[in-house]
Protein backbone atom coordinates (compact mmCIF):
# COMPACT_ATOMS: atom_id res chain seq x y z
CA UNK A 1 0.00 0.00 0.00
CA UNK A 2 1.56 3.18 -0.89
CA UNK A 3 1.68 6.04 1.32
CA UNK A 4 -0.64 8.12 -0.53
CA UNK A 5 -3.42 5.24 0.16
CA UNK A 6 -2.56 6.15 3.83
CA UNK A 7 -2.94 9.66 3.85
CA UNK A 8 -6.20 9.29 2.24
CA UNK A 9 -7.32 6.38 5.17
CA UNK A 10 -5.93 8.69 7.66
CA UNK A 11 -8.20 11.51 6.19
CA UNK A 12 -11.55 9.26 5.77
CA UNK A 13 -10.97 8.32 9.66
CA UNK A 14 -10.70 12.29 10.94
CA UNK A 15 -13.48 13.23 8.64
CA UNK A 16 -15.54 10.10 9.92
CA UNK A 17 -14.74 11.53 13.22
CA UNK A 18 -15.76 14.97 11.78
CA UNK A 19 -20.01 13.73 10.66
CA UNK A 20 -19.53 11.67 14.09
CA UNK A 21 -19.45 14.77 15.89
CA UNK A 22 -22.21 16.59 13.67
CA UNK A 23 -24.23 13.48 14.00
CA UNK A 24 -24.16 14.63 17.99
CA UNK A 25 -22.67 10.78 19.01
CA UNK A 26 -21.95 10.54 22.46
CA UNK A 27 -18.49 11.57 22.82
CA UNK A 28 -17.99 7.55 24.59
CA UNK A 29 -19.14 6.42 21.62
CA UNK A 30 -16.84 8.83 18.87
CA UNK A 31 -14.29 6.19 18.98
CA UNK A 32 -15.93 3.22 17.92
CA UNK A 33 -17.31 5.40 15.05
CA UNK A 34 -13.79 6.19 14.27
CA UNK A 35 -13.37 2.75 14.03
CA UNK A 36 -15.81 1.42 12.08
CA UNK A 37 -14.92 4.47 9.45
CA UNK A 38 -11.17 2.82 9.68
CA UNK A 39 -12.78 -0.62 8.64
CA UNK A 40 -15.09 1.15 5.97
CA UNK A 41 -11.46 3.02 4.24
CA UNK A 42 -9.45 0.09 4.81
CA UNK A 43 -11.61 -2.61 3.09
CA UNK A 44 -12.45 -0.08 0.37
CA UNK A 45 -8.94 0.96 -0.24
CA UNK A 46 -7.99 -2.66 -0.25
CA UNK A 47 -10.48 -4.35 -2.03
CA UNK A 48 -9.74 -1.58 -5.12
CA UNK A 49 -6.12 -2.90 -5.23
CA UNK A 50 -6.37 -6.15 -4.87
CA UNK A 51 -9.95 -7.60 -5.57
CA UNK A 52 -11.37 -5.56 -8.68
CA UNK A 53 -11.44 -1.83 -9.57
CA UNK A 54 -14.84 -2.25 -9.82
CA UNK A 55 -16.53 0.53 -7.89
CA UNK A 56 -19.96 -1.38 -6.93
CA UNK A 57 -17.53 -4.09 -5.52
CA UNK A 58 -15.60 -2.24 -3.22
CA UNK A 59 -18.32 -0.39 -2.18
CA UNK A 60 -20.93 -3.04 -1.74
CA UNK A 61 -17.71 -5.21 0.54
CA UNK A 62 -16.91 -2.24 2.05
CA UNK A 63 -20.63 -0.88 3.45
CA UNK A 64 -21.38 -5.03 4.19
CA UNK A 65 -18.04 -4.92 6.47
CA UNK A 66 -19.13 -1.36 8.27
CA UNK A 67 -22.74 -2.52 8.65
CA UNK A 68 -21.20 -5.62 10.30
CA UNK A 69 -18.40 -3.99 12.42
CA UNK A 70 -21.47 -1.59 13.61
CA UNK A 71 -23.45 -4.55 14.84
CA UNK A 72 -20.20 -5.20 16.76
CA UNK A 73 -19.99 -1.78 18.55
CA UNK A 74 -23.35 -2.25 18.85
CA UNK A 75 -22.68 -5.00 21.18
CA UNK A 76 -19.84 -3.32 23.04
CA UNK A 77 -21.04 -0.02 23.23
CA UNK A 78 -25.18 -1.02 24.19
CA UNK A 79 -26.44 1.29 21.83
CA UNK A 80 -28.77 1.07 17.81
CA UNK A 81 -26.14 -0.30 15.27
CA UNK A 82 -27.13 3.01 13.33
CA UNK A 83 -26.00 5.05 15.66
CA UNK A 84 -22.37 3.50 14.28
CA UNK A 85 -23.33 2.75 11.31
CA UNK A 86 -23.97 6.30 9.86
CA UNK A 87 -20.97 8.22 10.67
CA UNK A 88 -18.98 5.01 9.96
CA UNK A 89 -20.46 4.56 6.15
CA UNK A 90 -19.93 8.03 5.36
CA UNK A 91 -16.43 7.88 3.47
CA UNK A 92 -18.40 5.77 1.05
CA UNK A 93 -20.99 8.24 0.20
CA UNK A 94 -20.32 9.42 -3.40
CA UNK A 95 -20.13 13.19 -3.27
CA UNK A 96 -17.16 12.97 -6.04
CA UNK A 97 -18.87 11.34 -8.45
CA UNK A 98 -21.94 13.91 -7.56
CA UNK A 99 -19.66 16.38 -7.92
CA UNK A 100 -18.50 15.60 -10.82
CA UNK A 101 -21.45 14.43 -12.97
CA UNK A 102 -22.27 18.74 -11.87
CA UNK A 103 -19.32 20.11 -13.19
CA UNK A 104 -19.82 18.32 -16.45
CA UNK A 105 -23.58 19.68 -16.11
CA UNK A 106 -22.06 22.93 -16.00
CA UNK A 107 -19.18 22.78 -19.02
CA UNK A 108 -22.04 21.11 -21.13
CA UNK A 109 -20.22 17.58 -21.21
CA UNK A 110 -23.45 15.32 -21.38
CA UNK A 111 -21.67 12.32 -21.66
CA UNK A 112 -19.70 12.76 -18.79
CA UNK A 113 -22.72 13.89 -16.75
CA UNK A 114 -24.83 10.58 -17.65
CA UNK A 115 -21.67 8.58 -16.58
CA UNK A 116 -20.75 10.30 -13.49
CA UNK A 117 -24.67 10.10 -12.43
CA UNK A 118 -25.26 6.58 -12.95
CA UNK A 119 -22.04 6.00 -11.25
CA UNK A 120 -23.30 8.12 -8.58
CA UNK A 121 -26.76 5.64 -7.96
CA UNK A 122 -24.51 2.49 -9.04
CA UNK A 123 -22.67 3.42 -5.90
CA UNK A 124 -25.91 4.57 -3.79
CA UNK A 125 -27.43 0.71 -4.60
CA UNK A 126 -23.77 -0.59 -3.29
CA UNK A 127 -23.79 1.10 -0.23
CA UNK A 128 -27.73 -0.29 0.28
CA UNK A 129 -27.22 -3.33 -0.78
CA UNK A 130 -24.29 -3.95 1.54
CA UNK A 131 -26.39 -2.62 4.59
CA UNK A 132 -29.40 -4.85 3.86
CA UNK A 133 -27.24 -8.10 3.46
CA UNK A 134 -25.89 -7.39 7.19
CA UNK A 135 -29.64 -6.58 8.25
CA UNK A 136 -30.80 -10.03 6.40
CA UNK A 137 -28.26 -11.92 8.36
CA UNK A 138 -28.66 -10.19 11.80
CA UNK A 139 -32.87 -11.27 11.20
CA UNK A 140 -31.62 -14.59 10.63
CA UNK A 141 -29.78 -14.46 13.45
CA UNK A 142 -32.16 -13.03 15.83
CA UNK A 143 -34.92 -15.38 14.94
CA UNK A 144 -32.48 -18.66 14.95
CA UNK A 145 -31.78 -16.91 18.64
CA UNK A 146 -35.48 -16.75 19.27
CA UNK A 147 -36.62 -20.12 18.43
CA UNK A 148 -33.61 -21.65 20.58
CA UNK A 149 -34.46 -20.15 23.46
CA UNK A 150 -38.33 -19.47 23.88
CA UNK A 151 -37.83 -17.42 27.14
CA UNK A 152 -36.01 -14.82 25.41
CA UNK A 153 -39.10 -13.98 23.42
CA UNK A 154 -39.63 -10.61 24.83
CA UNK A 155 -37.18 -8.68 22.93
CA UNK A 156 -36.47 -5.28 23.73
CA UNK A 157 -36.42 -2.80 20.87
CA UNK A 158 -33.22 -2.97 18.83
CA UNK B 1 -45.09 2.90 41.25
CA UNK B 2 -45.30 -0.50 42.49
CA UNK B 3 -48.55 -1.71 41.19
CA UNK B 4 -47.59 -0.70 37.41
CA UNK B 5 -48.32 -4.12 36.45
CA UNK B 6 -51.67 -4.19 37.55
CA UNK B 7 -52.91 -0.68 36.47
CA UNK B 8 -54.78 -0.93 33.39
CA UNK B 9 -55.08 1.77 30.97
CA UNK B 10 -57.52 3.39 28.07
CA UNK B 11 -56.07 2.05 24.67
CA UNK B 12 -56.23 5.79 23.40
CA UNK B 13 -53.79 6.80 26.18
CA UNK B 14 -51.11 3.79 25.70
CA UNK B 15 -51.10 5.05 21.82
CA UNK B 16 -51.18 8.23 22.53
CA UNK B 17 -47.81 7.77 24.78
CA UNK B 18 -46.15 5.08 22.29
CA UNK B 19 -46.96 7.49 19.24
CA UNK B 20 -44.75 10.56 21.43
CA UNK B 21 -42.09 8.03 21.80
CA UNK B 22 -42.46 7.20 17.98
CA UNK B 23 -42.26 10.69 16.90
CA UNK B 24 -39.67 11.53 18.93
CA UNK B 25 -37.50 8.95 17.24
CA UNK B 26 -38.81 10.08 14.11
CA UNK B 27 -37.56 13.05 14.20
CA UNK B 28 -34.12 12.81 15.47
CA UNK B 29 -33.47 10.33 12.14
CA UNK B 30 -34.74 7.15 13.15
CA UNK B 31 -35.76 4.87 10.01
CA UNK B 32 -39.50 3.76 10.13
CA UNK B 33 -39.22 0.53 10.40
CA UNK B 34 -37.60 1.14 13.89
CA UNK B 35 -40.30 3.70 14.87
CA UNK B 36 -42.91 0.42 13.63
CA UNK B 37 -40.95 -1.81 15.80
CA UNK B 38 -40.68 0.33 19.00
CA UNK B 39 -44.65 1.62 18.88
CA UNK B 40 -45.95 -2.14 18.23
CA UNK B 41 -43.35 -3.61 21.68
CA UNK B 42 -44.53 -0.45 23.79
CA UNK B 43 -48.24 -1.02 22.71
CA UNK B 44 -48.41 -4.88 23.49
CA UNK B 45 -46.56 -4.54 26.62
CA UNK B 46 -49.05 -2.71 27.59
CA UNK B 47 -51.94 -4.92 26.85
CA UNK B 48 -52.48 -4.44 23.26
CA UNK B 49 -53.94 -7.88 21.47
CA UNK B 50 -53.67 -6.17 17.63
CA UNK B 51 -51.14 -3.27 16.88
CA UNK B 52 -50.82 -2.37 13.26
CA UNK B 53 -48.77 0.28 12.84
CA UNK B 54 -47.06 2.39 9.47
CA UNK B 55 -44.49 4.75 9.31
CA UNK B 56 -43.54 7.33 7.23
CA UNK B 57 -40.83 9.91 7.17
CA UNK B 58 -43.31 12.33 8.01
CA UNK B 59 -46.33 10.59 8.96
CA UNK B 60 -47.14 7.41 11.75
CA UNK B 61 -50.77 5.74 11.53
CA UNK B 62 -51.62 3.39 14.40
CA UNK B 63 -54.50 1.57 14.92
CA UNK B 64 -54.56 -0.70 17.99
CA UNK B 65 -57.33 -3.01 19.68
CA UNK B 66 -56.94 -4.54 23.13
CA UNK B 67 -58.10 -7.63 25.53
CA UNK B 68 -61.21 -5.82 26.00
CA UNK B 69 -62.10 -5.13 23.01
CA UNK B 70 -61.31 -1.29 22.48
CA UNK B 71 -59.68 0.49 19.59
CA UNK B 72 -58.13 3.17 19.23
CA UNK B 73 -56.64 5.01 15.98
CA UNK B 74 -54.36 7.80 16.23
CA UNK B 75 -51.79 9.91 13.12
CA UNK B 76 -49.41 11.68 14.11
CA UNK B 77 -47.58 14.18 11.43
CA UNK B 78 -44.08 14.21 12.03
CA UNK B 79 -42.11 17.67 10.63
CA UNK B 80 -38.49 18.48 10.73
CA UNK B 81 -36.17 15.46 11.08
CA UNK B 82 -32.50 15.54 11.42
CA UNK B 83 -29.84 13.47 12.62
CA UNK B 84 -29.01 13.26 16.31
CA UNK B 85 -27.83 9.92 17.38
CA UNK B 86 -27.77 11.38 20.63
CA UNK B 87 -31.78 11.55 20.95
CA UNK B 88 -32.05 8.35 19.09
CA UNK B 89 -29.99 6.61 21.63
CA UNK B 90 -31.73 8.48 24.53
CA UNK B 91 -35.21 7.71 23.44
CA UNK B 92 -34.34 3.76 21.97
CA UNK B 93 -33.26 3.74 25.95
CA UNK B 94 -36.86 5.07 27.31
CA UNK B 95 -38.54 2.73 25.32
CA UNK B 96 -36.73 -0.30 26.48
CA UNK B 97 -37.69 1.46 29.86
CA UNK B 98 -41.22 1.69 29.37
CA UNK B 99 -41.58 -2.05 27.67
CA UNK B 100 -39.86 -3.65 30.70
CA UNK B 101 -41.94 -1.24 32.79
CA UNK B 102 -39.53 0.88 34.32
CA UNK B 103 -40.75 3.77 33.62
CA UNK B 104 -44.61 4.22 33.96
CA UNK B 105 -46.76 5.98 30.97
CA UNK B 106 -47.55 8.92 33.11
CA UNK B 107 -43.21 9.78 33.58
CA UNK B 108 -43.08 9.65 29.59
CA UNK B 109 -43.90 12.93 28.76
CA UNK B 110 -41.36 14.05 31.74
CA UNK B 111 -38.70 11.55 30.17
CA UNK B 112 -39.31 13.01 26.76
CA UNK B 113 -38.69 16.85 27.59
CA UNK B 114 -35.92 15.67 29.85
CA UNK B 115 -33.67 13.99 27.15
CA UNK B 116 -34.56 16.72 25.15
CA UNK B 117 -32.94 18.91 27.25
CA UNK B 118 -29.72 17.01 27.18
CA UNK B 119 -26.71 17.76 24.73
CA UNK B 120 -23.99 15.34 24.32
CA UNK B 121 -21.64 18.47 24.31
CA UNK B 122 -21.38 22.11 23.57
CA UNK B 123 -23.05 23.10 20.20
CA UNK B 124 -19.57 25.04 19.28
CA UNK B 125 -18.14 21.85 19.23
CA UNK B 126 -20.40 21.05 15.93
CA UNK B 127 -18.32 23.41 14.14
CA UNK B 128 -14.94 21.00 15.02
CA UNK B 129 -17.04 18.64 12.95
CA UNK B 130 -17.71 21.13 10.35
CA UNK B 131 -13.98 21.67 10.02
CA UNK B 132 -12.78 18.16 10.26
CA UNK B 133 -15.50 16.55 7.77
CA UNK B 134 -14.74 19.15 5.31
CA UNK B 135 -10.95 19.25 5.64
CA UNK B 136 -11.05 15.77 5.22
CA UNK B 137 -12.85 14.79 2.48
CA UNK B 138 -10.71 17.49 0.24
CA UNK B 139 -7.75 15.03 1.42
CA UNK B 140 -9.52 12.03 1.13
CA UNK B 141 -10.71 12.95 -2.59
CA UNK B 142 -7.01 13.92 -3.26
CA UNK B 143 -6.21 17.52 -2.04
CA UNK B 144 -3.71 18.74 -0.30
CA UNK B 145 -3.23 20.48 3.12
CA UNK B 146 -3.61 23.47 1.85
CA UNK B 147 -6.96 22.49 0.06
CA UNK B 148 -8.13 21.20 3.35
CA UNK B 149 -7.80 24.36 5.39
CA UNK B 150 -9.96 26.10 2.49
CA UNK B 151 -12.41 23.38 3.06
CA UNK B 152 -12.38 24.03 6.12
CA UNK B 153 -13.11 27.29 6.64
CA UNK B 154 -16.21 26.76 4.42
CA UNK B 155 -17.04 23.92 6.67
CA UNK B 156 -17.78 26.46 9.46
CA UNK B 157 -19.35 28.92 7.32
CA UNK B 158 -21.96 25.55 6.26
CA UNK B 159 -21.86 24.39 9.77
CA UNK B 160 -23.30 27.84 11.06
CA UNK B 161 -26.30 27.63 8.83
CA UNK B 162 -26.92 23.80 9.21
CA UNK B 163 -27.44 24.48 13.10
CA UNK B 164 -29.80 27.59 12.00
CA UNK B 165 -31.88 25.48 9.94
CA UNK B 166 -35.05 26.29 11.22
CA UNK B 167 -34.23 30.00 9.59
CA UNK B 168 -35.06 29.32 6.37
CA UNK B 169 -38.17 28.43 4.84
CA UNK B 170 -37.98 24.69 4.27
CA UNK B 171 -35.04 22.07 3.63
CA UNK B 172 -34.89 23.06 0.06
CA UNK B 173 -33.87 26.62 0.58
CA UNK B 174 -31.78 25.83 3.17
CA UNK B 175 -29.66 23.64 0.55
CA UNK B 176 -29.03 26.00 -2.17
CA UNK B 177 -28.62 28.74 0.37
CA UNK B 178 -25.90 27.02 2.21
CA UNK B 179 -24.25 25.81 -0.89
CA UNK B 180 -24.49 28.90 -2.80
CA UNK B 181 -22.79 30.60 0.26
CA UNK B 182 -20.22 27.59 0.77
CA UNK B 183 -18.99 27.65 -2.30
CA UNK B 184 -18.41 31.40 -2.55
CA UNK B 185 -16.59 31.24 0.28
CA UNK B 186 -14.46 28.59 -1.29
CA UNK B 187 -14.01 30.39 -4.51
CA UNK B 188 -12.36 33.75 -3.23
CA UNK B 189 -10.24 31.56 -0.92
CA UNK B 190 -9.00 30.25 -3.93
CA UNK B 191 -9.04 33.34 -5.53
CA UNK B 192 -6.64 34.72 -2.87
CA UNK B 193 -4.23 32.26 -3.76
CA UNK B 194 -4.57 29.85 -0.34
CA UNK B 195 -5.61 26.55 -2.08
CA UNK B 196 -5.54 25.25 -5.59
CA UNK B 197 -7.14 21.97 -6.16
CA UNK B 198 -10.72 23.71 -6.47
CA UNK B 199 -12.41 20.26 -7.30
CA UNK B 200 -11.35 18.35 -4.13
CA UNK B 201 -12.16 21.92 -2.34
CA UNK B 202 -15.88 21.48 -3.31
CA UNK B 203 -16.13 17.84 -3.36
CA UNK B 204 -15.07 18.58 0.67
CA UNK B 205 -17.50 21.12 0.98
CA UNK B 206 -20.03 18.64 -0.92
CA UNK B 207 -19.99 15.90 1.10
CA UNK B 208 -21.40 18.06 4.29
CA UNK B 209 -24.08 19.17 1.98
CA UNK B 210 -25.43 16.32 0.59
CA UNK B 211 -28.10 14.18 2.40
CA UNK B 212 -25.41 11.59 3.71
CA UNK B 213 -26.66 8.10 3.50
CA UNK B 214 -30.18 9.23 2.69
CA UNK B 215 -29.49 7.75 -0.43
CA UNK B 216 -28.07 4.66 1.40
CA UNK B 217 -30.42 4.25 3.54
CA UNK B 218 -33.30 4.89 0.45
CA UNK B 219 -32.23 1.84 -1.27
CA UNK B 220 -32.21 -0.17 2.44
CA UNK B 221 -35.91 0.52 2.48
CA UNK B 222 -36.56 -0.10 -0.50
CA UNK B 223 -34.89 -3.32 -0.71
CA UNK B 224 -36.00 -4.25 2.64
CA UNK B 225 -40.23 -4.28 1.43
CA UNK B 226 -40.84 -0.66 2.14
CA UNK B 227 -41.23 0.80 -0.46
CA UNK B 228 -43.65 3.74 0.47
CA UNK B 229 -40.73 5.18 2.52
CA UNK B 230 -37.86 4.24 0.50
CA UNK B 231 -39.32 6.15 -2.31
CA UNK B 232 -39.85 9.02 -0.15
CA UNK B 233 -36.47 9.05 0.92
CA UNK B 234 -34.84 8.54 -2.16
CA UNK B 235 -37.08 11.66 -4.13
CA UNK B 236 -35.89 13.61 -1.29
CA UNK B 237 -32.24 12.64 -1.18
CA UNK B 238 -32.42 13.54 -5.05
CA UNK B 239 -34.04 16.90 -4.67
CA UNK B 240 -31.30 17.83 -1.88
CA UNK B 241 -28.69 17.16 -4.22
CA UNK B 242 -30.02 19.10 -7.23
CA UNK B 243 -30.54 21.80 -5.38
CA UNK B 244 -27.27 21.50 -3.79
CA UNK B 245 -25.90 21.65 -6.97
CA UNK B 246 -27.73 23.97 -8.02
CA UNK B 247 -26.27 26.23 -5.71
CA UNK B 248 -22.86 25.14 -6.33
CA UNK B 249 -23.77 26.03 -10.06
CA UNK B 250 -24.89 29.20 -9.40
CA UNK B 251 -21.85 30.48 -7.20
CA UNK B 252 -19.43 29.11 -9.93
CA UNK B 253 -21.04 30.21 -13.19
CA UNK B 254 -20.85 33.81 -10.81
CA UNK B 255 -17.34 33.77 -9.60
CA UNK B 256 -16.30 31.17 -12.10
CA UNK B 257 -13.26 33.09 -13.03
CA UNK B 258 -11.17 30.60 -11.22
CA UNK B 259 -12.87 27.82 -12.46
CA UNK B 260 -11.65 26.71 -16.13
Amino acid sequence: MSMDIIIKIIAGVLSTIGFAIIFRLRVKHIPLAAIDGLVACVVYFVCLEFISDDLFIANMLASFATAGFAEICARIGKAPATIFLLPGCIALVPGGTLYQAMRSLLIKDYNEFGAQLLTTGKVAIAIGGGIIAVSIIRYFLNSFNTNKNKNKNKKEPA
Amino acid sequence: MSDVSTKTYTADYILAKALDIGESILRCGGEPYRIEDTVRRICVAYGAEFADIFALPSLIIANIRMEDGTHSSQVRRVYQNSNNMYLLEKMNNISRDICSKKITLEDVENEISKAKNGKPFPEIICYLGGILGAGGFAVFFGGNLYDALVAAIAGVVVTFFNLHKTAFVNSMIHSVISSFVGAVVSLALISFGIGSNTDMILIGVIMLLIPGLAFGNAVRDLLFGDTVSGIIQLVQAVLTAVMVAFGFTVAMMIFGGVFN
